[in-house]
């Protein structure tokens, strides 16, 4: 231990800058880790959360098939009482204005008050001054005015709303008066989703939401669901749920609430998976800093391992006290990745709030606290990892003999089989690459794509020995012409530390690759969504509400403002577009099930078809028939063809659905399924839009016929309404969010691997002062000498980018055609956007040129007193 | 004009308490073509004023010209500068490029000063053959002897023809026969070139090939005539004034 303290954590001390920088790269690596896993999960939880709150002490639900149980069922399933207490539920989303001026989306409860009581705690509310309990017998008559709502206490106190405070509740398009009859106290469940969630009595709400006749689900409390220990409790349920499942008539399900948590986070695996994927690639250049540090404290410090060797260390301890350095290392880095990765977890979280709240489900999402288990986390991702890089140069050290010690005169003889021992281990790697790109994804991830992008990856690591040993052979004539002594001198100084040098470099190439590939697979993706977009987005206005909800009920819009809008005359068509949430699969996996006038479709061309070629007349067929036309996703997802049929559940039971045609989609992973709105009101009954095209005479200005159809659906009416090059613009602008992250933990990757290669450069310089000393004697100006290390980090920076690039292609090629099939079910048109890899090229060259800054300052700092 | 010319030379190190004075005020001059050793125990300042007088160091007090321009008026590049065109190192330890053949070795003053490579190569090829490096110079420096080595780089010193060459033990690390192969090396170059030669030795052989002898002893001169103290390389063979000056 004594020994450690002297011969390793002297060192790391002594040689701050490179401890300094390989303790940041980890720190990064790990806060980076830490983010992105606080930060999926962060997403997650606020919809849990959500989720737990609302349902409060229920057992079980009924849902219906994607538009909820048909009330009239209700009667039939009075046998429900049987085991437990039963309560239709009304849930969904709407906005408060109140009267500051404020609107703020809300989650809607719509419940039986007398029912409902056992499972909500509604002892919690204050509706009177003096804020005593109200007898149930009074609740029911508050509630049953039509425009009475409860708020809760804490959302009262940041809008200043009091009890009988008149508020305007925003239902879709629609604007309502309400008056607040109550207050949900500031503990518990109100105080778990921020106070943003409103009660209204079951029959105002099916009246506000326009759902008279249906019910979003059904409740229910098993009667001894309070069971103490949670074992008994959970078999009772399973119990009850495979007794129910068996009795309830077609077109309904029975569910634990907490089934729709799984099924969103199921839909954000994917998503989630790739960004976890993306952010171990700042841990691994971190880890490629650690075994750099410590490979070259072990090359530095051949002689004194060599003395220690001859003093009696055993070869163990020798090995001990260079992993010991690697772990302490590890752990400082964990210990600060820690706190790093919380506060990158809130950038995180603001980076991709926008993707998962577009894309998937409208969350409040926040960073959960750190915990002990994060610390552990760290630690064990990070320790280990650290030990495993360092320990090649450990063994290196553990391996030298005692005459290490007389004899410095190695330091040049190490290189022997590196170059092709690595050639060949790369030429592997590349191989297994190739086969474990052709595997198929497991459970819907891509780990073996993965597999194959780390293969590829590392091969371009292993390759970089090669490569700088060629240029070691063949670049010294061209570099002493073209950059004159300084460029031979360069290039001698680089040819003499290619072993050292391999690591850092190796590390530079693999985030340089990955940025190539991700900027290639971004800038085809871009352009495939342009693409798509242009031939797609025909109509000349798209009508949405001012609320959106990418998962659950959707908010519609209502038939009157349909119809003030279908009357301005220049309107020539109207094509709605209606939704709703299914489930698919023996993975009951959450689909979207869409109904458009296929008339419409047809004639303005709306989709844009992969399968067949003639997408029309598949289109012709299915209408008034059960057909359908559905996404590439869900196509991929589901292993589904063309003139295949599917089954979809419908409250009608499950029915068989002909595929006749697929098409593009890229506005969601999920998987779509698209039928005429003449069949799905057959099977799904009549259903409110949630979204209009509206198509207007040729010739007219579409941004005019907006502004008045603002005006003729008046303050009523809370409506977007946007024009074609708005929504265009507007897709982007969600598509260039969604890969923001993307670009962020590249760039901290980046950043890490440039100041691993100028801490290397600084090492050499250091360990070559007397050589620098005398160049100074023998007559190199400061200049010269300057050149000459800007050279060599320049070059180092051009070789890898150079490397980069090749590599990143290939990488490219693995994201679009095997990763991001596996994951989302897109076909992505390749692209190179050679525009922007040019530019990264000259970044590169010139950022790597002025991290060589540094090294070139203390390299000119050595006098001619430093040759004797 | 002489080539070398020191007046009263002080250098000290340090400051305060440790404050070392290694050079207590030393003249010397050195005309075109002489051949000077400075010889003396171990610390007594020889290596201290050889780096003043190559302009490596800067004095303390006293002043040093080379062909009349005064060191202590020029700024770094400007000394740089007359390093490199008339002045030439030799040391104990052969200070090359191991990164380097022996020919871009040698080559290095002429390729920094900016000839043209082609011409800088055609060059030391000749010095080298002068040396007797012929045969080595695509090799390594890790490839070659000791006397190979020191012979590369006393070619490096003199490749740019300098007016002054400056030999800090250049034999300290070579056995004798290799030294004084070395040393006739020096000795020809400085006869056929007229170099000015100023060699620091513990070796009274190779001090004995001197034109004239310069013995310090603390930082100062000692006369001639009074006993020079034996240094490490010096035993009960060294050779008495007489002899050294009979040498020459
Ligand atoms: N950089 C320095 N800092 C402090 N003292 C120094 C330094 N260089 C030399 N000295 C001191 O100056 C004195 C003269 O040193 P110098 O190297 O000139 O002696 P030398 O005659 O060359 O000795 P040697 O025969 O061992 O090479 C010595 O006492 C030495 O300790
Ligand atoms: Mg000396």
């Amino acid at each position: 231990m004594t020994l450690f303290r002297q011969f390793i954590v002297r060192a790391l001390l002594g040689d701050r800058s490179r401890s300094a920088v390989t303790v940041v790269g980890m720190t990064l690596g790990v806060a980076v880790v830490v983010a992105i896993r606080l930060a999926n999960t962060g997403s997650i939880r606020g919809f849990a959360t959500a989720l737990d709150v609302v349902a409060g002490q229920t057992s079980l639900e009924i849902v219906g098939s994607g538009v909820g149980v048909p009330e009239t069922q209700l009667a039939d399933l009075a046998w429900l009482r049987d085991y437990g207490r039963v309560s239709p539920v009304i849930d969904r989303t709407a906005r408060v204005r109140a009267p500051d001026g404020t609107e703020t989306a809300v989650r809607v409860l719509g419940v039986d008050v007398l029912r409902d009581r056992p499972f909500r705690e509604y002892r919690l509310l204050r509706f009177t001054q003096e804020g005593r309990d109200l007898r149930p017998q009074e609740f029911l008559e508050l509630m049953l005015d039509t425009s009475a709502v409860v708020l809760t206490e804490q959302f009262g106190k940041r809008h200043g709303i009091d009890l009988d405070t008149p508020v305007e509740l925003i239902i879709g398009d629609r604007v309502h008066d309400a008056v607040v009859r109550g207050l949900l106290l500031d503990e518990g469940p109100a105080r778990v989703v921020d106070g943003q969630l409103a009660l209204l009595d079951i029959a105002a709400a099916q009246l506000l939401f326009d759902r008279l006749g249906w019910l979003d689900r059904v409740e229910l409390q098993l009667f001894d669901a309070d069971a103490v220990d949670p074992a008994v409790r959970s078999t009772r349920i399973d119990e009850a749920e495979r007794a129910i499942a068996a009795r309830l008539p077609e077109g309904l399900r029975v569910q634990r609430p907490a089934q729709r948590g799984r099924q969103v986070e199921q839909m954000l695996a994917a998503f989630h998976f790739n960004l976890t994927a993306l952010s171990y690639i700042a841990l691994v250049v971190g880890l490629f800093l650690v075994y750099n540090t410590v490979a070259v404290s072990v090359i530095s410090r051949r002689s004194e391992i060599g003395t220690l060797r001859a003093l009696g260390a055993t070869r163990r301890l020798v090995r001990g006290l260079f992993l010991g350095e690697a772990a302490v290392l590890a752990l400082v880095g964990a210990g600060l990745g820690l706190p790093v990765g919380w506060l990158l977890a809130w950038a995180a979280v603001g980076l991709t709030s926008t993707t998962v709240n577009t894309l998937y489900i409208a969350t409040a999402a926040t960073v959960p606290p750190l915990g002990a288990g994060d610390l552990v986390l760290a630690c064990a991702v990070a320790v280990p990892l650290a030990l495993a890089a360092a320990a090649i140069p450990a063994n290196e050290a553990a391996r030298m003999t005692p005459v290490a010690a007389v004899r410095d005169a190695d330091r040049f003889a190490q290189l022997g089989r590196l170059p092709r021992r690595a050639a060949w281990l790369s030429l592997l790697l590349f191989g297994s690459g190739a086969w474990l790109a052709r595997q198929d994804a497991v459970g819907g991830l891509p780990i073996f794509g993965l597999g194959a992008a780390l293969a590829v990856v590392f091969g371009a690591a292993a390759l970089v020995p090669v490569l700088l040993d060629l240029v070691r052979r063949l670049g010294r004539v061209p570099m002493g012409r073209w950059l004159r002594v300084e460029g031979l001198l360069a290039h001698a100084n680089l040819s003499a530390a290619v072993s050292r040098l391999a690591v850092s470099v190796a590390a530079l190439v693999v985030s340089l690759a990955m940025l190539t590939a991700i900027a290639i697979m971004v800038g085809s993706f871009r352009e495939t969504v342009t693409y798509w977009v242009g031939q797609t987005l025909q109509a000349d206005l798209f009508v949405a509400t001012a609320d959106r909800a990418p998962v659950g009920p959707p908010v519609t819009i209502s038939a009157e403002a349909e119809r003030l809008l279908a009357s301005h005359p220049d309107v020539v068509a109207l094509d709605g577009f209606r939704n709703v949430d299914l489930t698919y699969g023996p993975d009951s996996d959450l689909i979207i099930l869409g109904a458009g006038d296929f008339e419409v479709l047809m004639e303005h061309g709306g989709l844009l078809f992969k399968n067949p070629a003639d997408g029309r007349a598949a289109m012709r067929r299915a209408v008034a028939a059960d057909a359908v036309v559905v996404s590439e996703s869900f196509a991929l997802k589901h292993d589904v063809a063309v003139d295949d049929q599917i089954d979809l559940d419908s409250p009608q039971g499950t029915r068989q659905f002909r595929v006749t045609a697929v098409y593009y989609d890229y506005s969601s992973d999920r998987g779509l399924v698209v039928m005429d709105h003449a069949t799905f009101a057959r099977y799904y009954g009549a259903q409110r839009p949630s979204g209009l095209s509206l198509y207007l005479e040729p010739g007219v200005d579409p941004e005019v016929v907006r502004d008045e159809l603002l005006d003729v659906v008046g303050r009523e009416h809370q409506l977007f309404i946007r024009t074609n090059g708005a929504l265009r613009a507007e897709v982007l602008r969600i598509f260039d969010a969604t890969f923001a992250i993307t670009y962020a933990l590249e760039a901290i990757a980046i950043v890490v691997a440039i100041l691993g290669v100028a801490t290397t450069l600084l090492t050499l310089i250091l360990e070559r002062r007397q050589e620098l000393g005398m160049l100074r004697l023998v007559g190199a100006a400061r200049g010269q000498i300057r050149r000459m290390v800007v050279i060599e980090a320049a070059m180092l920076g051009v070789l890898s980018q150079g490397v980069g690039l090749v590599v990143g292609v290939v990488l490219s090629l693995i994201l679009i055609y095997v990763i991001n099939v596996q994951s989302f079910g897109w076909t992505i048109q390749y692209h190179l956007p050679l525009g922007f890899l040019a530019q990264s090229t000259l970044l590169i060259a010139v950022t790597t040129a002025l991290a060589g800054l540094y090294p070139a300052r203390v390299a000119t700092r050595a006098t001619v007193g430093d040759s004797r | 004009m002489s080539t070398l010319h020191a007046r009263d030379l002080r250098k000290d190190y340090g400051s305060g308490d440790s404050r070392v004075e290694a050079l207590g005020g030393v003249s010397l001059e050195l005309a075109t073509g002489e051949f000077v050793a400075v010889v003396g125990p171990s610390g007594c300042g020889k290596s201290t004023l050889l780096h003043l007088c190559g302009g490596m160091d800067r004095a303390s007090a006293g002043t040093v010209a080379v062909e009349g321009v005064a060191l202590a008026d020029l700024d770094d590049d400007a000394l740089t500068r007359l390093r490199r065109d008339r002045v030439g190192f030799v040391f104990q330890f052969f200070n090359l490029l191991p990164t380097l053949t022996l020919a871009e070795n040698i080559a290095l003053p002429l390729l920094l000063a900016g000839t043209v490579p082609a011409d800088a190569k055609a060059r030391a090829r000749d010095v080298a053959e002068h040396v007797g490096l012929g045969h080595r110079l695509a090799h390594y420096p890790a490839q070659v002897s000791g006397g190979e080595l020191q012979r590369a780089a006393v070619a490096r010193a003199v490749i740019h023809r300098p007016a002054l060459l400056i030999a800090d033990e250049p034999t300290g690390n070579l056995d004798t026969d290799t030294g004084q192969h070395v040393l006739e090396v020096l000795r020809a170059l400085n006869r056929e070139t007229r170099v000015a030669v100023l060699l620091a030795t513990h070796d009274p052989i190779i001090a004995g090939a001197a034109g004239r002898l310069l013995r310090l002893r603390d930082g100062i001169e000692v006369p001639a005539g009074d006993p020079v103290p034996a240094g490490l390389g010096s035993g009960p063979g060294a050779p008495s004034e007489e002899e050294v000056g009979a040498g020459r």
